[in-house]
C-alpha cells in the first residue's frame, strides 16, 4: 500500500511534469549562470599538498532529524549530508519518503578543503577521494506564497544536480544524460566562483503545498581535486519593486557613457550637463590665499534643508591637508550655481597642529561636516597625549570651525587614529561606520554614549566568522569585537589593536554608507575590487555578500551593449534617493559607476555615469536633498588637459582639481533656445506687411527664419518685416542660436493667409505698395516704389463708392511715402483706396477702426 | 624665572608650529609658476601628485623655503637643486620612487621633520647625522638594512619609524637619542632586542611588531616612561620580570608569541590597562591567574 502510494506520488510528479512540459512554458528559463569566468586547470598545481593537510575532522556527524526550515531557505542553513561515499543511485533518496534521520548534519558551507561551517568527509584517501557527496533538506512551502518561478542560488564546487521532491530541476557544471555516483563534473570551478552564487530559476509548479525535499548532489571533479564546497538558498524571484522608475525624470536616468580610457575631458551622459567650480589656485574670498588642491570628499550642507542654497566642504588630500568651505546658491534665472564666500577651515592651530591627506568624510545627521585624516605619521607635537594626525575631525560648516566639546578644539578621538578614509552615521545618530584603508585594514562600528555625539562610546572591529576565499565572503555570518579606546594610548594605537582582535582585513576599506532602502551597510575594498554589504544585528552580522564588483559587467549605451571589466579602485560610494549606489573610481580607467538597487551579480544591473579627464580621479559625491543635482571633485588632473564647454556656456579646462556640480541638462545651465515667434498680422492682403517677432526662450543671440511667398525669403533679423506680395497661404519658420547651439527649427504651416485685394479695378502693373498701419486709426501711409516723375493720384472711396479723400503728387523712386490724414472720417469703415501712378492703377482695402 | 618660562614658551609654540606648514599664515604654492611670481617670500610649496620625474626648475631660487612636500611623485633621485634649500625645515619625499638618499642631505642641516616613507631607499648616507635638530624621522615601508652610525648624532630625535624594512640590528650610536619618545621597528628582521635600546629613557612608544625576537633583556626596567609596548608577533617565549615593573605602561601586546606563563608578580603594573595575549599557549589557569592580578587591566587571551 504504502510502496504504491509512493509510486503514484512519483508518477504524479512525473505528470506534473510532463504537462508542463506539454503547455509549452518553460520550465526552466535558462540559467543564468552569469559568472561564467572559464575555469582553469591551475588548481591542480595546489592539490596535492592541500590533500596531504587534510584532516577529514566532520565538525559535526551526529545523527539528527532535520526539521522542516519554512521558506524562503536562507544561504548558511543545516543540511543533512552523507559522506560515505555510498552510491544512492537507483535508492529513492531524492524524495520525502526516504528517511535520511541516519545522515549527519551541519551548517552550510560544507564540504573540505576550504572554509568551510562543517567539514565533510573524502574517505580515507586524500589521492583518491568520493566523487559524490548527497545533501537533503525539507521545507514547508506554502504554495500561495510562491512566485512563479523560484530563485535557486547554489555554491557549488565543482558540479550539482538539484531535485525537488524527487524530480531533477537543473544540473549544473554536470554532463548531460545519463550519470552515475562516479561521474565526474564537467569542468573545474576555482576562484572566486568557489564562492558564488550561480542562480537558477525553477518552475514554482515542482513544489507542493507543505513539506517539500530538496536534494543535492554534488560531484567533484576527479578524485584527487583540493576541495569540494556546497551551499544553496531558495527564495522568491526578484518581484521588481527594487527596480529604479524612470518615468520620470531623475538624475539616476540617463543613458550610459560609451566605454573609454580617459581623454582630455570629462565625459558624462549625454542627458546630463556640469558646471566647475572651486579650481585649484583661485582665490579664497575669506582670508588669503588660494584653494589647495587635490579635492576630495565634497560634502554638500543645505541650509535649512534647501537644495537650492547650501555650503560645501571640500576636503583636500596634500600635505598640509586641509578643508574648505564654500557658500553657494543656485542661481534660478540661469540655472547655474553660484559661489559666495569660500574660506579654509583652521586645522592648524595649537590645539589641532595640523591635519594630513584629508580623504574622504561625511556627513552627521546633525549637519556637520567630517574630515578623514589618512596620514598616520607619528608625532605629539604639542604634548597634548594624542599624535597629531590619524583621526576624524568634526567641523561645523557654519562656522567653518572645527568643533569644540567643551575642552577646546578637538579631534574625534574615541573613534581612534588610524588611515581614516570615510565615515557614516546612521539617522538615529546612535552608529557610524568607517574603514581603513591602510594598517589592519578593518572595517568598524562606533556606538556612540549618547546619540548624536561622537566624542564618547564603544569601537567594534568586524571579524568574519569565516575568512574570505579569493575575495568572496566564505559565509554570511560576522562578528563585532569590542576594541579598547578609553586611554589615549589604546585610541593611538586602535587599529594595531583591532587587528590583533581578530579584525578581517579587506584590503582598502574606502568607503562605508547605509542603503536608504534595504538599511544594510555597504563599504568598498580598493584592494578586493568589491562593494561587500551586510545586515548589522547589533553584536553580529548577517547577509554579508559581495553586492558588486570582481567581474565584468554588460553595460548599456547609446550604440548597443558592451561588457566592460569593473576594474580595481573602488573608492567612494553614495546612495541617492531611488538607492541607486554611485560608485567612484580610483583606479581602473576612473570612472563612475551607478549600480541600481535591483543589481545582482548572477543578474547585473549596472551603469557607466562618467568618466574623468586625463590623470584625475572622481571623489567625494553628494547630492542635494532633492537630488537633482551632484557635487564631485575632479582629483589631480593633468595639466595638459583640454578645454571644453560647461554648463556656464564657457570653456573650461581640467588641469587642476575642481568640484564639479552635474544634473539633468534641463536643469544646470543655459540651454539651447526653444525657438518660438508671432506675426503681428497673420491674414493681410496681397502686397502687405507683416512683422514677426521673436519669442525663443534661453536668450537666443542669432536667428535664422525662412518666408514662403515674403520677400525677403529668409533673414537673420530678431524681429523682421517681411511683405507678402501675391495671394496665398504660407509657411514661416525660425532656426534659433545661442551658445550652447541650435534650436530644433520652429515651423508654422499655413500660417500667413495672403488674401488678394479687393478693388475695384484690381491692380494694374503697380508692384510692392504698401498701405500701412492697416486696420488704421487715422493716418496711413502709402508707400510706393515706382519710376520718378509720373503723376500720383490716390483717392480715397467709401464703402459706397463715394470719394472722401484725395491727394497728388509726383513719384520719386524706390520707398516714396504718400501720407494719408483719414482721422477726420467717420467710425469704423472699410474704405478702399484707388491708386494710379502714371498709367498704372490699384485698388486697395483699408480698414479705419 | 617667569622671563624663562616666557622664553621656554615661546620655543615649545615655535617648534610645535615650525614643523606643519600652516596655510592661514604663509601662502602654500601648488606650482612654480605662481611661487616665482610671488611678491612676498616664499616659504611652502606643496608639489603632490604633480607626476613630476625631477625636482620642479628654479627650485633652489626659493631660498625662503621651509616647507617642501614632493609626496606622490616619480623621483627616482634627489637632484642637488634640493639641498641649496638651507632654510628647509619640513620635506616630505614619501611614495616616490627614490633607491637612496644623497649625501647632501646632509647639508639641509635645519630640517626638522624629514618624510621619506614609502620609497624603495636601500641606503642612507652617513650625513644624516648632520640633521642635528631633526625631531621627526619617517622612513618606514623601504628597504634599509642599516641606518647610518652617524644618527646618533641627531640628539633632537624624538620619533624614529623605520618600520617595515630589512633591519636586524641598529648602529650603535643609536643610544645617544636621549630625547627619542617613539620608536617605531615593527615589520623588520630583528631576532635581537639590544640592550643598547633601553637608553632611550624617555621612550613611551615602543613597537616592534612582527620580527623575529626571542627574549627581551632585563634591562628593560630603563623604560621608566614607556607608555605602549607592542611585542606581539615575535618568538618571545616568556618576558623578564622587569618588564612587569614599568610603572607607566598602559597597554602591553603580546599576542601571537610563544608565552606560556607571565611573571609571578605582576603587581607592578600599576597602569597597565589593556594586556592582549591572544595566540599564545597560556594555559587557563595563569589566564585566570593574569586576570586576577590585573584587575584594571582588560586581559585579551
Amino acid at each position: 500500500m504504502k510502496k504504491s502510494l509512493l509510486s503514484l506520488s512519483l508518477l504524479f510528479s512525473m505528470w506534473s511534469f510532463a504537462v508542463v512540459i506539454s503547455g509549452d512554458m518553460p520550465l526552466l528559463k535558462s540559467a543564468t549562470t552569469v559568472p561564467n569566468v572559464a575555469p582553469t586547470a591551475k588548481k591542480a598545481k595546489v592539490q596535492a599538498k592541500k590533500a596531504a593537510l587534510h584532516t577529514a575532522a566532520k565538525a559535526n556527524t551526529a545523527a539528527l532529524t532535520l526539521d522542516p526550515t519554512s521558506y524562503p531557505l536562507a544561504k548558511d542553513s543545516q543540511w543533512s549530508y552523507k559522506d560515505d561515499g555510498t552510491s544512492l543511485d537507483g535508492t529513492n533518496w531524492k524524495s520525502v519518503a526516504y528517511s535520511n534521520t541516519a545522515w549527519a548534519t551541519g551548517y552550510a558551507p560544507l564540504g573540505y578543503g576550504d572554509s568551510q561551517n562543517t567539514q565533510i568527509s573524502y574517505g580515507p584517501d586524500a589521492g583518491n577521494k568520493y566523487i559524490t557527496y548527497y545533501f537533503s533538506k525539507d521545507i514547508n512551502v506554502n504554495l500561495a506564497d510562491l512566485t512563479d518561478f523560484v530563485d535557486f542560488g547554489i555554491k557549488r564546487d565543482d558540479g550539482a544536480v538539484v531535485y525537488v521532491n524527487g524530480v531533477e530541476v537543473f544540473r549544473d557544471n554536470m554532463p548531460t544524460g545519463a550519470f552515475n555516483y562516479l561521474t565526474t563534473s564537467t569542468g573545474i570551478v576555482d576562484g572566486a566562483d568557489e564562492n558564488r552564487y550561480f542562480v537558477h530559476q525553477v518552475a514554482k509548479t515542482f513544489f507542493t503545498q507543505g513539506v517539500n525535499r530538496i536534494a543535492v548532489e554534488m560531484h567533484n571533479r576527479d578524485g584527487q581535486s583540493s576541495d569540494i564546497k556546497f551551499d544553496m538558498f531558495v527564495q522568491n524571484e526578484a518581484t521588481g519593486n527594487l527596480v529604479v522608475d524612470c518615468e520620470e525624470n531623475h538624475v539616476g536616468c540617463f543613458t550610459s557613457i560609451n566605454p573609454t580610457a580617459q581623454t582630455p575631458n570629462l565625459i558624462i551622459p549625454q542627458e546630463h550637463r556640469f558646471q566647475l567650480m572651486f579650481k585649484e589656485g583661485s582665490n579664497f574670498t575669506i582670508g588669503t590665499g588660494t584653494v589647495p588642491g587635490n579635492h576630495d570628499f565634497t560634502g554638500y550642507h543645505p541650509a535649512d534643508g534647501s537644495s537650492t542654497v547650501g555650503r560645501l566642504a571640500v576636503n583636500h588630500e596634500n600635505n598640509p591637508g586641509g578643508v574648505s568651505i564654500v557658500n553657494l546658491h543656485l542661481n534660478t534665472d540661469q540655472s547655474l550655481w553660484m559661489m559666495d564666500s569660500s574660506q579654509a577651515v583652521d586645522i592648524y592651530n595649537e590645539a589641532l597642529v595640523t591635519t594630513n591627506r584629508n580623504c574622504s568624510g561625511g556627513i552627521t545627521p546633525w549637519h556637520t561636516a567630517i574630515t578623514a585624516e589618512e596620514a598616520t605619521a607619528a608625532g605629539d607635537a604639542n604634548g597634548d597625549g594624542y599624535d597629531d594626525v590619524g583621526w576624524l575631525v568634526e567641523i561645523d560648516p557654519i562656522t567653518a570651525m572645527v568643533k569644540d566639546y567643551g575642552n577646546g578644539q578637538e579631534k574625534l578621538w574615541a573613534m581612534g587614529r588610524m588611515n581614516h578614509e570615510n565615515v557614516v552615521v546612521n539617522n538615529e545618530g546612535t552608529r557610524a561606520y568607517y574603514g581603513e584603508d591602510g594598517g589592519t585594514h578593518c572595517v568598524y562600528k562606533f556606538v556612540p554614549t549618547v546619540a548624536n555625539n561622537l566624542t564618547s562610546g564603544n569601537v567594534y572591529v568586524l571579524k568574519m566568522d569565516l575568512p574570505l576565499a579569493n575575495d568572496e565572503p566564505s559565509s554570511t555570518t560576522a562578528t563585532w569585537v569590542q576594541v579598547p579606546n578609553t586611554t589615549q594610548v589604546e585610541r593611538n594605537t586602535l587599529n594595531a589593536i583591532a587587528g590583533l582582535l581578530g579584525g578581517t582585513n579587506f584590503n582598502g576599506v574606502e568607503d562605508c554608507e547605509i542603503s536608504p532602502l534595504d538599511g544594510k551597510v555597504y563599504f568598498t575594498s580598493k584592494g578586493k575590487n568589491r562593494v561587500y554589504r551586510f545586515t548589522d544585528n547589533g553584536t553580529t552580522v548577517s547577509n554579508f555578500e559581495t553586492f558588486v564588483g570582481g567581474m565584468s559587467y554588460p553595460i548599456e549605451t547609446a550604440t548597443g551593449t558592451v561588457t566592460e571589466p569593473w576594474g580595481d579602485g573602488n573608492d567612494n560610494i553614495t546612495f541617492d534617493d531611488k538607492g541607486n549606489m554611485w560608485l567612484l573610481q580610483d583606479g581602473g580607467k576612473n570612472y563612475i559607476w551607478v549600480v541600481r538597487p535591483d543589481h545582482q551579480q548572477s543578474n547585473p544591473h549596472i551603469l557607466l555615469h562618467s568618466s574623468m579627464p586625463a590623470g584625475s580621479e572622481p571623489t567625494g559625491l553628494t547630492f542635494t536633498p532633492d537630488h537633482k543635482y551632484g557635487f564631485f571633485s575632479v582629483q589631480h588632473p593633468d595639466g595638459g588637459n583640454a578645454p571644453q564647454l560647461d554648463a556656464t556656456g564657457n570653456q573650461v579646462n581640467f588641469n587642476a582639481s575642481a568640484v564639479v556640480v552635474f544634473s539633468l541638462a534641463e536643469n544646470l545651465g543655459v540651454n539651447a533656445p526653444m525657438a518660438d515667434f508671432a506675426a503681428n498680422e497673420v491674414t493681410v492682403d496681397a502686397g502687405q506687411t507683416v512683422t514677426f517677432t521673436d519669442l525663443s526662450t534661453n536668450t537666443p543671440t542669432s536667428w535664422s527664419w525662412t518666408f514662403e511667398g515674403g520677400t525677403p525669403a529668409t533673414s537673420t533679423e530678431e524681429n523682421p518685416t517681411v511683405t507678402y506680395a501675391t495671394a496665398g497661404t504660407y509657411n514661416v519658420s525660425l532656426t534659433a542660436t545661442n551658445a550652447i547651439g541650435a534650436s530644433e527649427p520652429a515651423e508654422k504651416i499655413d500660417y500667413i493667409i495672403v488674401e488678394a485685394t479687393t478693388g475695384l479695378d484690381g491692380v494694374t502693373g503697380l508692384d510692392n505698395v504698401s498701405i500701412y498701419p492697416n486696420p488704421t486709426q487715422g493716418n496711413v501711409t502709402v508707400q510706393i516704389n515706382e519710376e520718378a516723375g509720373q503723376d500720383v493720384s490716390v483717392e480715397v472711396l467709401d464703402f459706397l463708392g463715394r470719394s472722401v479723400y484725395t491727394t497728388t503728387a509726383t513719384s520719386t523712386g524706390a520707398s516714396q511715402k504718400i501720407e494719408l490724414n483719414l482721422e477726420g472720417l467717420m467710425g469704423d469703415q472699410v474704405f478702399f483706396i484707388r491708386l494710379n501712378v502714371g498709367d498704372k492703377s490699384g485698388s486697395y482695402k483699408l480698414i479705419k477702426n | 624665572m617667569k622671563v624663562t618660562l616666557i622664553i621656554a614658551a615661546l620655543l615649545i609654540t615655535f617648534i610645535t608650529f615650525a614643523q606643519n606648514a600652516n596655510p592661514l599664515k604663509e601662502p602654500v604654492y601648488g606650482s612654480m609658476e605662481s611661487a616665482l611670481a610671488a611678491k612676498g617670500k616664499v616659504t611652502q610649496l606643496n608639489f603632490r601628485d604633480k607626476g613630476l620625474f625631477h625636482l620642479p626648475e628654479g627650485l633652489s631660487t626659493l631660498q625662503s623655503l621651509h616647507f617642501l612636500n614632493l609626496m606622490g611623485n616619480n623621483l627616482e633621485r634627489l637632484e642637488d637643486d634640493l639641498f641649496e634649500l638651507k632654510e628647509l625645515e619640513v620635506l616630505t619625499i614619501k611614495l616616490n620612487a627614490l633607491k637612496y638618499l644623497p649625501k647632501k642631505m646632509g647639508n639641509l642641516t635645519n630640517l626638522i621633520n624629514l618624510d621619506a616613507t614609502d620609497n624603495s631607499i636601500a641606503h642612507l648616507p652617513n650625513e644624516l647625522g648632520n640633521l642635528t635638530k631633526l625631531v621627526y624621522l619617517h622612513l618606514s615601508f623601504n628597504e634599509i638594512s642599516s641606518l647610518p652610525q652617524s644618527i646618533g648624532n641627531c640628539k633632537n630625535l624624538e620619533v624614529l619609524e623605520v618600520n617595515s624594512n630589512q633591519l636586524s640590528y641598529l648602529p650603535q650610536g643609536i643610544s645617544k637619542l636621549k630625547k627619542l619618545k617613539t620608536l617605531n621597528l615593527s615589520y623588520n628582521q630583528f631576532n635581537e632586542f639590544d640592550s643598547e635600546w633601553t637608553a632611550f629613557k624617555n621612550l613611551e612608544t615602543l613597537n616592534l611588531e612582527y620580527n623575529h625576537i626571542k627574549e627581551l633583556p632585563q634591562a628593560v626596567s630603563n623604560f621608566k616612561n614607556l607608555k605602549l609596548a607592542m611585542l606581539n608577533n615575535n618568538r618571545l617565549t616568556g618576558v623578564p620580570r622587569e618588564l612587569v615593573t614599568l610603572p607607566k605602561l598602559q597597554l602591553l601586546s603580546l599576542a601571537n608569541n610563544n608565552i606560556t606563563v607571565l611573571p609571578k608578580d605582576l603587581s607592578g603594573l600599576t597602569g597597565l590597562r589593556t594586556l592582549i595575549l591572544v595566540g599564545n599557549p597560556i594555559a587557563k589557569a595563569e589566564i585566570s591567574r593574569i586576570k586576577a592580578s590585573l584587575p584594571n587591566c582588560q586581559v585579551y587571551f
